[in-house]
């Protein structure tokens, strides 16, 4: 494409307004525009100077927030950095979500590809109509939101027969891990929904206790992991049912789509991914021993 | 008024014995350690089932009404049933034999447990009646054994009749207090040093070596 060469300079220009306006996050700052108790946890909506965010306690970390006055653009790096499990797998049709949050990351799925189908499996009912109402998250034809248990759903769509060729895995919190969605079986049934060529692009922590046995985790599913490490303490983790491309492929893919990442606020060097090293000398969490969230605190 | 096993061998039923104040020692500590097993038993193995089930029926807030529910009604059941058979020569075999079948009723969750959600899972598509289903068949049967424990116990306790209500009370005081250990050990340090299995295994052999000890010390013992 011919407007390639601007991507770069354009990139940098971005990034800085970009990351001046991250430090705006903070959920203790900002005023409260809705706040519920749902079935499950607290949702508060919060705005502050450039930002609409979903935080789930009010010093927790944010779920999701996009730009007040540029509402396509991806305002938390998390949510820019799955989108290396697209590029993985870039002639990806059909796409898993776990995890809805505010819906900014099936939303730029949308802008980004008009044509794939996106599932999206939310636990909490409270969180999608929060999503519809305050950012701006629409369904459409081949846009489906699920009520239900990630694992639930997952283990159906197996059965049924369904094969994904991308699956998101958004489901942790900051200070809350859905135990049974950190285990190998479960990553083993993510596995075993993904089409050939299959990529899972999982947010996870890059710090503190729990990181090791979470690569642990993932690692005695799929022989090779790579990881696109962030600041804020997020990484995410990708692996590819049958292994993933190169890293210059990768690059190729990410430099290839720049511009429509560009339309979501994405620069292509945020996606740059390294391959994970062995974990060794911590035990893989199993559904039979899987005190993820006790481990937090050790 | 010694405190010995042997004190179950007594007529239940006898006015108070002259100069016995309100503070009574607390006679046969055997029966009150076996209700508040009972009640570590029982909380253990319904927050490790609250785990066994996530896989197959997600964690959702139904899947632990669910649960409770079916622990509920089984001790309620239990209750019933360990205060009727409480009626015929109660004796502290008995009780022992109560903790062996309470003991014995759980290990098909150790065996058959994922099979069995496993099937349910896709066979009932609601996780709600799936998770309920599921509770029953594999949870039930073992709590009822353990609901029968401390009506037994009550009557194996009870010699006198103006004092039934101080033994019941020290009795649910055992049980409950039983329960609460039985929720914050296994929450808090159990689930982090042990496999599901492996717990569920321990709290049955424990069991086990309980029922069998009350049948063996109290074999030749029988209430009135």
């Amino acid at each position: 494409m011919r407007l390639d060469w601007l991507a770069g300079p354009l990139s940098m220009l971005l990034l800085l307004a970009v990351v001046g306006c991250d430090r705006d996050a903070d959920p203790n700052k900002g005023r409260i525009v809705h706040r519920e108790k749902s079935m499950y946890r607290d949702i508060i909506v919060l705005d502050t100077d450039a930002h609409r965010c979903m935080s789930f306690a009010r010093r927790g970390g944010m779920q999701s927030c996009i730009y007040t006055n540029a509402p396509d653009q991806l305002a938390i790096p998390y949510t820019r950095a799955v989108f290396a499990g697209l590029m993985a797998n870039p002639g990806a049709r059909r796409v898993l979500v776990i995890g809805l949050g505010g819906g900014v990351i099936p939303t730029a799925m949308r802008r980004i590809d008009p044509k794939l189908r996106i599932d999206v499996v939310e636990l909490d009912p409270a969180v999608v109509a929060v999503a519809k109402r305050y950012f701006g998250f629409r369904e459409d034809p081949a846009l489906h939101t699920f009520i239900g248990d990630g694992r639930v759903f997952v283990r159906r769509q197996a059965k049924a027969g369904v094969r994904y060729d991308l699956i998101v895995i958004d489901a942790y919190e900051r200070v809350y891990v859905p135990e049974h969605l950190m285990t190998r079986e479960f990553i083993g049934e993510v596995k075993s929904l993904l089409a050939p060529g299959g990529v899972v692009a999982s947010n996870t922590f890059a710090r503190g206790p729990l990181a090791p046995y979470e690569a642990a985790t993932y690692q005695a599913v799929f022989d090779d992991t790579r990881t696109v490490e962030m600041s804020m303490g997020n990484r995410i983790i990708l692996a590819g049912r049958d292994g993933l491309p190169p890293a210059e492929t990768l690059r190729e893919h990410t430099t290839r789509q720049q511009m429509k990442l560009l339309a979501v606020g994405i620069f292509a060097a945020e996606l740059e991914s390294q391959a994970q090293p062995k974990i060794s000398g911590y035990r893989p969490l199993t559904d039979q021993y899987s005190p993820a969230n006790l481990l937090f605190g050790e | 008024m010694s405190v010995s096993l042997s004190a179950t061998a007594e007529p239940p039923i006898h006015p108070p014995a002259a100069g016995a104040g309100p503070r009574t020692r607390w006679r046969n500590p055997a029966l009150y350690f076996a209700a508040a097993w009972s009640g570590f038993f029982v909380m253990g193995v319904e927050l490790l089932g609250g785990r066994l089930l996530a896989p197959y029926f997600g964690s959702s807030i139904f899947v632990w009404g669910a649960l409770i529910s079916v622990f509920m009604t089984a001790l309620a059941i239990g209750y019933l049933i360990g205060g009727q058979l409480s009626l015929r020569a109660p004796s502290q075999m008995g009780l022992g034999l109560l903790l062996i079948a309470e003991a014995l009723f759980a290990l098909p969750i150790v065996f058959f447990g994922d099979a069995v959600f496993d099937a349910l899972s896709y066979a009932i598509s609601d996780p709600r009646y799936g998770s309920l289903l599921a509770s029953a068949l594999m949870f039930s049967v073992p709590t009822l054994f353990s609901g029968m424990v401390s009506p037994y116990a009550v009557r194996l306790l009870i010699r006198d009749i103006e004092k039934s209500g101080q033994s019941a009370g020290r009795l649910y005081f055992a049980s409950t207090l039983g329960s609460a250990g039985g929720t914050i050990l296994t929450t808090f340090y159990l689930v982090l040093l042990f496999e599901i299995d492996t717990i569920i295994l321990g709290l049955i052999a424990i069991s086990f070596a309980i029922g069998t000890t009350l049948c063996m010390t109290g074999r030749r013992h029988h209430a009135a």
